[in-house]
């Protein structure tokens, strides 16, 4: 059990092709006049190519300040912005602005004009083709699960707050830009809602392999979200930067601590998928299996119950002992139907659940057509949750280990003068 | 004779003159609702610019019509120039006060969301804000138009164009046999055409605002 293939040490699934863009931010400040602290305070961060980082912290804690600096909408006072290597901290805003997709709480679209004028925004200023933008408009409201036939024309007014957060994310995606900053988009939809519109976000991200900035306080959101999230405290210090299991696992001190809250080791079990962890063998029979051996399977398995499959090699019943004594020559009333079945993509906490209600206390597992393809039972979990818990302590050490050697080295260069103004590693100091 | 044998005689006359009032009136009020804009796009956005330009606006309209418009005559002389000067100037308020209100209730996460995807400045006010805007605007210039329409009939007075001089005529020769009719045709005259005016408003509304903002 011990050599299962325990992929979610990574920090994150570097993508095939990313499209994205590196951003650094270096020695980021904002300060405003009049106010004698700056209210985001030498923000140092590197976000690689195609990763989604999440910013999360208490609310004026400055994440949406530090947000906006990225595509100036703030301009910091202090610090470099570098997108791909380039230095866009004396750009051109509006041209910087359009290379860089924006979404917003309460989706941002303009009432006066219908979804389609909405999506077409950017890449009119662009300077697109007519028959281009029109395609595109079209494409981007596919991808962003609207029928283009139907939603077209259509006002914001006219749409569920849902569908409008929609096509905010289809507008500031409609230029295909390789950075896309998301300031609290889900915030103002409701629960169900909200879990429908991340579930689609991690879907066109895995599509799209875009550079992800997403400031939200709900830490819930963080988790499902990032492959690596910020956590910041007050003037947008960063309390914590690593991956969501880290995270949970190792939170660097009380604030973060605090922050991800009660049960992370429950919310630990939202980041694996049954696919990682040992999927156990267990005798099965089929329905068109003679009574006889059925039975003879039974008693030669060891085992208290059977699984019987159906025709198609679906999970059908569990058999006891009993269930076949009582049984009488037919199958058709004995044994307890399989209520709950996971697939290897279901994350650890679905399959707990499943296990907790079954009665046998174990869940089958099936591959894409519902076929049966292994089981779970309670103490696997047990034993992958401890395994991922003490993997993801080691590697947060390590991790810690390589920070404070970091810095051991930045604070010796410092000291012999070598490191100038520019020479910060932009390594994110946690 | 009677009033309507009045306006069957001087129906050319009258409707000369209708026309030339409706005209005037509208000229001046293309030119307040440019000038009115541009004040109020320059001003909205600083307390203190929108002060002085309400208040400017507004000082201008508390000035009585007949000395407004003897004061221009010396400046610009008589007949059309002071009319036209005058009429703008009071047309002003409404549309000023109307064009701050209106941009300034433009929701802010709108305008974050523009300058977010990339608008210039300008393109921001032309296809965000403005549009936006547009519905207390139009507001503003029916009210403007409303109010120049009783106005335009003092221009008469420093001898300008329209249904005034129907008045006036009429007010200089009480008590002889017509002054009454000609009073009579000159605001009737001015009421029906305040009241087409703004019907043609009605419709420009149903045509220049957008579906997704129509209330």
């Amino acid at each position: 059990m011990s050599d299962t293939s325990l992929s979610v040490a990574q920090d994150s699934p570097s993508p095939e092709s990313p499209t994205g863009a590196t951003i650094e931010l270096e020695n980021l400040t904002k300060r405003y006049p009049g106010s004698p602290q700056p209210s985001v305070d030498c923000v140092n961060m590197e976000i690689r190519a195609g990763e989604t980082v999440i910013f999360v912290g208490p609310s004026g804690c400055g994440k949406s300040t530090t947000l906006k600096m990225i595509n100036r909408l703030i301009e910091p006072t202090g610090g470099r912005i570098r997108i791909n290597g380039e230095d866009v901290t004396d750009m051109d805003p509006v041209r910087l602005r359009r290379q860089i997709g924006y979404a917003i709480q309460s989706s941002g679209l303009f009432p006066h004009m219908t979804v389609a004028q909405n999506i077409a925004q950017v890449p009119k200023m662009l300077g697109w083709q007519k028959a281009r933008i029109k395609d595109r408009v079209e494409e981007m409201l596919d991808l962003v699960g609207l029928d283009p036939g139907e939603f077209h024309g259509r006002y914001p007014r006219q749409l569920s707050g849902g569908q409008q957060q929609r096509v905010g994310v289809a507008r500031a995606l409609a230029a295909d830009p390789p950075v896309l900053l998301m300031d609290e988009p889900f915030g103002a939809v409701d629960p169900i809602t909200r879990d429908h519109l991340q579930d689609e976000l991690i879907r066109l991200q895995r599509e799209l392999h875009k550079t992800i900035v997403f400031v939200t306080h709900d830490f819930d959101e963080a988790i499902k979200l990032g492959d690596r999230i910020a956590v910041l405290r007050e003037r947008s210090h960063i309390a914590q930067f690593d991956t969501p299991e880290a995270i949970l696992t190792n939170p660097a001190d009380d604030f973060v601590s605090g922050f991800v809250g009660a049960g992370a080791a429950l919310k630990r079990l939202n980041l694996t998928r049954v696919g990682e962890v040992e999927i156990t063998d267990y005798p099965t029979v089929t329905v068109d299996d003679p009574l006889q051996d059925i039975f003879n399977a039974l008693r030669g398995s060891g085992y208290n119950e059977i699984l019987l499959l159906d025709k198609r090699g679906r999970p059908y019943k569990w058999l006891r002992r009993g269930d076949l004594m009582r049984a009488r020559g037919s199958l058709a009333r004995a044994g307890t139907l399989v209520v709950d079945t996971v697939t290897r993509d279901a994350t650890l906490h679905d399959a707990l659940e499943a296990v907790l209600t079954d009665a046998t206390g174990r869940v089958a597992v099936t591959g894409r057509r519902g076929e049966y393809t292994g089981v779970v039972d309670m103490e696997t979990l047990m034993n992958s949750v401890h395994e991922l818990l003490e993997a993801d302590r080691l590697d947060a050490l390590e991790h810690q280990h390589d920070l404070e050697e970091a810095r051991a080295h930045q604070t010796h260069e410092e000291q012999e003068g070598t490191a100038g103004g520019s020479g910060g590693s932009g390594e994110a100091r946690a | 004779m009677n009033f309507w044998e009045y306006l069957g005689n001087r129906h050319e006359q009258l409707l000369m003159d209708a026309y030339q009032h409706a005209s005037a009136v509208f000229q001046c009020m293309v030119l307040a609702t440019v000038i009115g804009v541009l004040i109020g796009v320059a001003a909205y956005r600083s307390g203190w610019a929108a002060n002085v330009a309400t208040t400017g606006t507004s000082v201008i309209l508390t000035i009585p019509s007949l000395a407004m418009i003897g004061l221009l005559i010396p400046v610009v002389g008589l007949g059309v120039p002071p009319t036209v000067v005058a009429l703008t100037l009071y047309g002003l308020l409404p549309i000023v006060r109307n064009c701050i209100v209106g941009l300034r209730g433009v929701d802010p996460s709108l305008v974050d969301a523009a300058k977010g995807i990339g608008m210039s400045r300008f393109a921001r006010l032309v296809r965000v804000e403005l549009p936006l805007a547009w519905p207390p605007i139009l507001t503003g210039i029916r009210i403007s138009t409303q109010m120049l329409m009783g106005i335009a009939a003092i221009a008469a007075y420093a001898s300008g164009p329209g249904l005034g001089n129907e008045i006036f005529r009429g007010l200089g020769s009480l008590g002889s046999s017509n002054a009454l009719n000609q009073v009579l045709a000159g605001t009737l005259g001015i009421i029906v055409l305040a009241l087409l005016f703004d019907a043609a408003y009605v419709l420009i509304g149903r045509l220049t605002i957008p579906r997704g903002i129509r209330v």
